[in-house]
């Protein structure tokens, strides 16, 4: 239902917004009776509403639709989503672990002059304006390695040596490590059994490079992320500052509860309390609250890809693949479909975020049980 | 929500002394936080940069050497010819002088000229072609303070008129709404942006126009899905069916009561979503498209599209990191005084 309405608010939001439409760049080439044979067959010409219905059916039936130049929407997708996937699911995880360290240990401290810093930083972060940050850091890099190995890898892209095909296969690695954690996870609590925090990370780094090694894929898929690294540097800055400022608050507010006074009566040690009383409750309110970020988390990565094609970041002879590029080339051939196509593909991961996060919710809250045995 | 402002007793004196108390106490639980305190004297130096451009425009500043765009103040130097210009500070390229003296050869000196630089008259130096970049800042204040207020204003009435709404009369009108919330925030509102920069509507993108498009997506998506759970919460509290058992019709419910209830969380979070209206304004200037104006992001831009015309100059940092600091600082600035205003509130009271 809500997908609905987000099309529909697409569809007529490209459509009236966009300036002509893409046959008006042939303007100069064709005589009018050309242009209006080729509005008539690429079926520009129809009455908005009957090219709404039509686009709506084909969505219906997976189909995005055809680029105006005849490629297939869904190929474009297929070609560009995974590297901002990438480049936003590492970010993401980077961003949240650290920043959730960060925020509990904050909270704790709160008052002092080191947590009032950490607040002013983290702000200063989240506000960043991100094209300078990526200024800084692609001239403080260029400065480091003088580009070579960047370089080299940027024709290895431009050769064809770093295919989507390799990204969706650390993709799907990523996803298939996470629900093994998150399966073994929940056998283990079952069985009341815990794991140190550290153990999860490492299997959560260990885990994909054993699965890529074994698909032979290693040597692609480490240059895949050396090659992305400036940009998910860029997004995990980004991204870090807002889940600090969120888990300091969420986690001061859980400080404040009865049953943190408790266990300071029982003379639990602080550390503890703060990690496994206060922290742990405090996981799900900033689940929630960061859901509602995400979206601007996803425009800043946006951003930061659109930067790193700008003339004075090309001094590292990078061009990040991904959506943005899409996105911002069709916005200027007036290419609707690809543009409704690529802001749909966007409106689909966040959706399919938020059911994450919410089932992440239904996981993690003892109090909320669905279909189980016992209440 | 407003029409709702029928004549009351005035309150009686102990109870108006109570809310000045109240509200005396707000404040100083807001004054304890650093944070809030830095972001309010951010906020009062932009507000002063704000006022300061106008009347030094018209007083001080010629605005020949100051405007902010067309403002030049050059210095005439002497510059080497040179085939290939590595440093356009001092060298200029032969086929660019010849243009001026048919004569001219490799190794020649003529006259050229650079940006005036640092000095007392450019507190904070020029960009390479001598425009101030004191000037730029303090012009680009205005525009950018516009679109914050107008973000907001837009962002608060939006959101809390979904939430009341959705939250008071429930069914259908809150499927209606909270469906319609939940589809714009879908929607990274600063990308929209971009794309109207880029429409044949761009020229609404007054700063004003900016910051409403951006508070109707804002207000209507991310800032109406948190207010419409507090909504629903502070709905199943007594106090509002104390009012509902008196007598009080749904306008007096919603605007008397449940309103005033929303409006501490609805300020912080209208607060943090306006920071994103102006990083976003800033970058549709930055990336070319948008309207003509002048922004902290068109300063930006300059400063990366048209590096000399004569050759390369060194990154324009001192440009880049004046422009970046003041968006930056500004959004900040909402985002401390939001902070602030989180821990004035947050500490349980009543």
């Amino acid at each position: 239902m809500t997908l609905v309405i987000f099309a529909t608010i697409l569809f007529f939001m490209a459509d009236l917004l966009m300036p002509g439409d893409f046959v008006t760049r042939f303007t100069l080439q064709m005589n009018d009776a050309q242009l209006a044979e080729l509005r008539n067959f690429l079926g520009l010409d129809r009455p908005l509403l009957e090219r709404y219905v039509d686009y709506m059916a084909g969505l219906a039936t997976g189909d995005l639709g055809l680029s105006l130049w005849g490629v297939s929407v869904s190929s474009l997708l297929w070609a560009l989503l995974p590297w901002t996937l990438l480049v936003f699911i590492v970010a993401m995880g980077i961003a949240f672990p650290a920043g959730f360290w960060l925020g509990k240990r904050a909270a704790w401290r709160s008052g002092t002059t080191g947590s009032a810093g950490l607040t002013v930083g983290s702000v200063a972060l989240n506000t960043t304006f991100p094209p300078l940050l990526v200024f800084i850091l692609v001239i403080g890099v260029a400065r480091l390695t003088s580009g070579n190995g960047m370089n080299s890898l940027h024709r290895l892209f431009l050769e064809g040596g770093l295919t989507s095909q390799t990204v969706w296969w650390m993709l799907g690695t990523i996803a298939l490590v996470a629900v093994a954690v998150a399966a073994a996870g929940v056998v283990l609590s079952r069985m009341n059994k815990r794991l140190p925090m550290p153990v999860w990370a490492s299997v959560f780094v260990v885990g994909p490079v054993l699965v890529w090694a074994a698909l032979g894929v290693a040597g692609d898929a480490f240059d895949i992320l050396v090659y992305l690294s400036l940009p998910i540097i860029a997004v995990t800055l980004l991204a870090v500052g807002e889940v600090v400022l969120v888990t300091k608050a969420t986690t001061g507010a859980a400080a404040r509860e009865d049953f943190v006074q408790t266990a300071r009566a029982k003379g639990v040690a602080e550390p503890d309390i703060r990690d496994h009383h206060a922290a742990r409750y405090a996981v799900l309110p900033t689940l929630s609250k960061l859901a509602v970020s995400v979206p601007f988390v996803f425009a800043g990565l946006m951003i930061v890809e659109v930067s790193f094609g700008w003339p004075e970041a090309g001094t590292l002879g990078l061009t990040v693949p991904g959506l943005s590029s899409m996105l911002f080339n069709s916005l200027e051939q007036r290419d609707v479909p690809v543009v409704i196509g690529g802001l749909f593909a966007i409106g689909v991961i966040m959706l399919v975020l938020r059911l994450f996060l919410d089932v992440a919710h239904a996981v993690l809250d003892p109090r909320i049980r669905y279909g189980g045995t016992e209440a | 929500m407003t029409a709702v402002a029928e004549p009351e007793a005035a309150p009686a004196p102990t109870e108006r002394a109570a809310r000045t108390h109240q509200r005396y106490a707000v404040w100083a639980r807001y004054r304890q936080s650093r944070a809030g305190m830095l972001g309010l004297v951010l906020l009062l130096v932009f507000v002063l940069m704000a006022l300061a451009y106008p009347i030094l425009i018209r007083t001080v500043w010629s605005p020949n050497l100051y405007d902010p765009e067309f403002g030049l103040d050059l210095v005439i130097v002497d510059k080497v010819v040179v085939a290939e210009v590595a440093d356009s500070q001092r060298e200029v390229a032969l086929a660019a002088a010849v243009r001026f003296n048919r004569t001219v050869q490799i190794g020649d000196t003529v006259r050229g000229s650079v940006g005036a630089g640092f000095g007392a008259a450019h507190l904070l130096g020029t960009d390479h072609v001598g425009r101030d970049i004191l000037a730029m800042l303090l012009a680009g204040a205005g525009p950018a303070l516009a679109i914050a207020v107008s973000a907001a204003l837009t962002t608060a009435v939006v959101a809390l008129t979904f939430a009341t709404l959705g939250a008071y009369f429930r069914g259908p009108v809150d499927a209606v709404l909270s469906n319609t919330s939940n589809a714009l925030l879908l929607l990274p509102a600063p990308l929209v942006m971009i794309i109207v920069g880029t429409s044949r509507y761009r020229e609404v993108f007054s700063p004003v126009g900016f910051g409403v498009l951006y508070g109707l997506l804002v207000g209507g998506g991310a800032v109406a899905v948190v207010m419409r759970s507090e909504a629903f919460s502070t709905m199943s509290k007594g106090f509002i069916d104390t009012a509902r058992a008196s007598g009080a019709g749904s306008g007096r419910i919603i605007g008397r009561h449940l309103v005033p209830s929303l409006l501490p969380l609805a300020s912080v979070s209208i607060l943090v979503g306006i920071t994103g209206a102006i990083v976003a304004d800033a970058f549709v200037a930055f990336t070319g498209f948008g309207p003509n104006r002048f922004s902290w992001g068109t300063m930006l831009s300059w400063a990366i599209a048209f590096p000399d015309l004569n050759g390369p100059v060194p990154t324009p940092w001192n440009v880049l990191i004046a422009g970046g600091l003041a968006i930056s600082l500004l959004a900040a600035s909402f985002y401390l005084v939001a902070i602030g205003i989180q821990s004035a509130f947050d500490t349980p009271q009543r």
